[in-house]
């Protein structure tokens, strides 16, 4: 009965430093917030089975504050916590038949997951290391291969890969993600340019040919003004959250978890030059909602087989108890209904919308202007730096 | 009175088994070959650092006018799906070629350093102590190369362990700078199945 308190408790101990670290980093103080998980983490605040969310909170807020090297350092931890933890434990599954999901050590959904190496792509790609951000790039592929049915939707880190790929010169990889991406999303033109440039490089004639009539001739003429590419990571508003939900069935109670979406509102996004023309763009985005909603309900019916299995556990222990102490028996019996949660922990600081947007930019052109939700962020082009792109990432 | 026995018994298991699973640390050997998993380790750096020196020293002359060729390694591209840092390797390589005495070489790594201290040396430097500037040593030959690995993972089924099988390719070629020609190419490779139980404590 001790060991069960003492599960929950520790549990709670973890969700309010979590919540104290948003707190700071929602208030526009990302800094603060890693500094409230720093200091949980030396004090040992945090067990080990919620590292998982130290790493990705860690790293998010890093990335918001512009700290890309520590950001990807953070996000290559959660991966590897993954990969070291991908395994059945006899001693957490025995735990959680009797208390809840929250003694089990937590991996992560498969949307977060993929969004783990989506968040380091972006933080190596900031911190100029796309080699590394395309080591992220296969390793997120192999996330998507693994759980297609949820995460075939999430066009942002799919665009993300390509881009690593392109940035990194593995044209081929490139060429292969854009294809993709592009039967995805046939409306797209500026990845439709994109498969074009790495059909190009790849000199696969057939991909040329498919391509270019593709491209208008707007945007032929803006990519071939000889200016700078701008490529804007764009993430808005707050992520979904998890709530736990419960079904009753005589003295017994059956819980499982569903996200709950924080309502949001999207304004259009405007991209313009420093004298006020409007230039044209497409963005593709990803509602995580959506993604993270998806990979939960394809793992929807083990959560519920689970959830009904416990509660035949705790059934058997109570009906074996209640031959030889009725009051024991009926104590047990309340403290097994408390402790049937669902386990809700997941990573709350994710936007609700992440969002690529590649703006070819005129030549000589200095200045970006990026206005959404009523702000504006000012962005300072290099004219001469024409090679490669040149990356921007912005929270609304 | 039976339970309490078990009870004791188990607790002096539990301990046992504690104390028997405490921490200890030896030294090995850096040549020794221990693989712990499929994915690369130190032992496949020296495998890889030999076979592709052992290659350079033995299968090309490139002393066509007698002197020793200049060389300047490039960054070897990492396209596997694991964060190595192949600089590793390719200082293997160096350090190995420098001290057999064919080869010289010059520092990509240091330029931007060479630049700064002899900028620093024309501004404030003894001018009899001074290095000259613009005396720097030409390459003949760019060593670069790239490192690719394919993973293959067990069809998920019912079963008790994971197993995973990863190749390694490290491609590592010689440019004449002069002439754009591959002076020398070689490759190192090597395979590996991991198998991890699925099922732990």
């Amino acid at each position: 009965m001790v060991s069960l308190v003492l599960c929950v408790s520790l549990s709670g101990c973890a969700t309010a430093v979590f919540d104290e670290a948003r707190s700071h980093y929602y208030a526009g103080d990302p800094v603060a917030g890693v500094a409230v998980l720093d200091q949980a983490e030396l004090e040992d605040k945090i067990p080990d089975r919620d590292a998982l969310l130290l790493y990705l909170e860690r790293g998010l807020m890093l990335h918001r504050a512009g700290l890309f090297e520590e950001s990807a350092k953070a996000f290559v931890q959660a991966s590897a916590y993954i990969e070291e933890n991908q395994k059945i434990s006899i001693s957490e599954q025995s735990r959680s038949l009797v208390s809840n999901d929250w003694s089990k050590t937590y991996l992560g959904e498969y949307s977060e997951q993929l969004l783990t190496h989506s968040y380091a792509m972006m933080s190596f790609i900031m911190a100029g290391n796309p080699e590394s951000a395309a080591v992220e790039a296969r390793q997120a592929l192999e996330v998507i291969k693994a759980h297609s049915e949820s995460l075939q939707a999430d066009a942002f880190s799919q665009a993300l890969i390509a881009l690593s790929f392109e940035l990194a010169g593995q044209y081929n990889d490139a060429y292969v993600a854009y294809r993709a991406l592009h039967e995805q999303l046939p409306n797209n033109e500026t990845f439709a340019y994109a498969a074009f440039r790495a059909a190009q490089k790849v000199a696969s004639e057939d991909g040329i040919a498919t391509y270019r009539p593709l491209i208008s001739d707007e945007l032929w003429k803006s990519y071939s003004s000889g200016g700078p590419e701008a490529v804007l990571f764009i993430s808005q508003g707050r992520g979904p959250f998890k709530r736990s939900s419960s079904i009753f069935y005589y003295d017994e109670r059956l819980s499982f978890p569903s996200y709950v979406a924080v309502p949001q509102t999207y304004g259009s996004l405007s991209i313009s030059d420093g004298l006020g023309h409007v230039l044209p763009q497409q963005q593709l985005s990803t509602d995580t909602y959506s993604i993270a909603s998806a990979a939960l309900a394809e793992r929807g019916k083990l959560v519920l087989a689970k959830s009904v299995l416990r509660g035949r556990v705790k059934h058997e222990l109570v009906k074996n108890l209640r031959d030889d102490d009725r009051a024991a028996a009926e104590v047990l019996n309340l403290v097994f209904f408390l402790l049937e949660e669902a386990d809700t922990r997941s990573w709350q600081s994710l936007p609700a919308r992440l969002s690529l947007l590649r703006v070819p930019l005129a030549k000589g052109q200095k200045q970006l202007r990026v206005k959404l939700s009523g702000r504006e962020r000012v962005l300072t082009i290099d004219p001469q730096q024409t090679q490669s792109p040149q990356m921007f990432s912005l929270h609304f | 009175m039976q339970i309490k026995r078990l009870a004791g018994l188990a607790l002096l298991a539990a301990s046992a088994a504690t104390l028997g699973g405490c921490a200890t640390t030896t030294s090995i050997s850096p040549d020794a070959e221990v693989h712990y998993d499929a994915n690369y380790d130190f032992s496949d750096k020296k495998l890889i650092a030999d076979t592709l020196t052992a290659s350079l020293l033995n299968t090309v002359d490139l002393s066509g006018t007698g002197k020793k060729p200049v060389m300047v390694v490039y960054p070897v591209a990492n396209e596997t799906s694991e964060h190595i840092s192949t600089s590793g390797i390719t200082d293997d390589i160096q350090l190995a070629l420098l001290r057999a005495g064919k080869y010289r070489f010059v520092s990509k790594t240091q330029r931007d350093n060479l630049m700064a201290e002899q900028q620093h040396q024309q501004s404030n430097g003894d001018p009899s102590s001074r290095s000259a500037v613009g005396r720097q040593l030409g390459a003949d030959f760019i060593l670069s190369g790239t490192l690719r690995s394919i993973e293959k993972k067990q069809q998920k089924q019912i079963r008790l362990t994971k197993k995973k099988m990863v190749y390694y390719s490290l491609n590592l070629e010689l440019t004449d700078l002069s002439s754009g020609e591959i002076a020398w190419a070689d490759k190192a490779d090597l395979a590996r199945e991991s198998s991890k139980p699925i099922i732990g404590w």
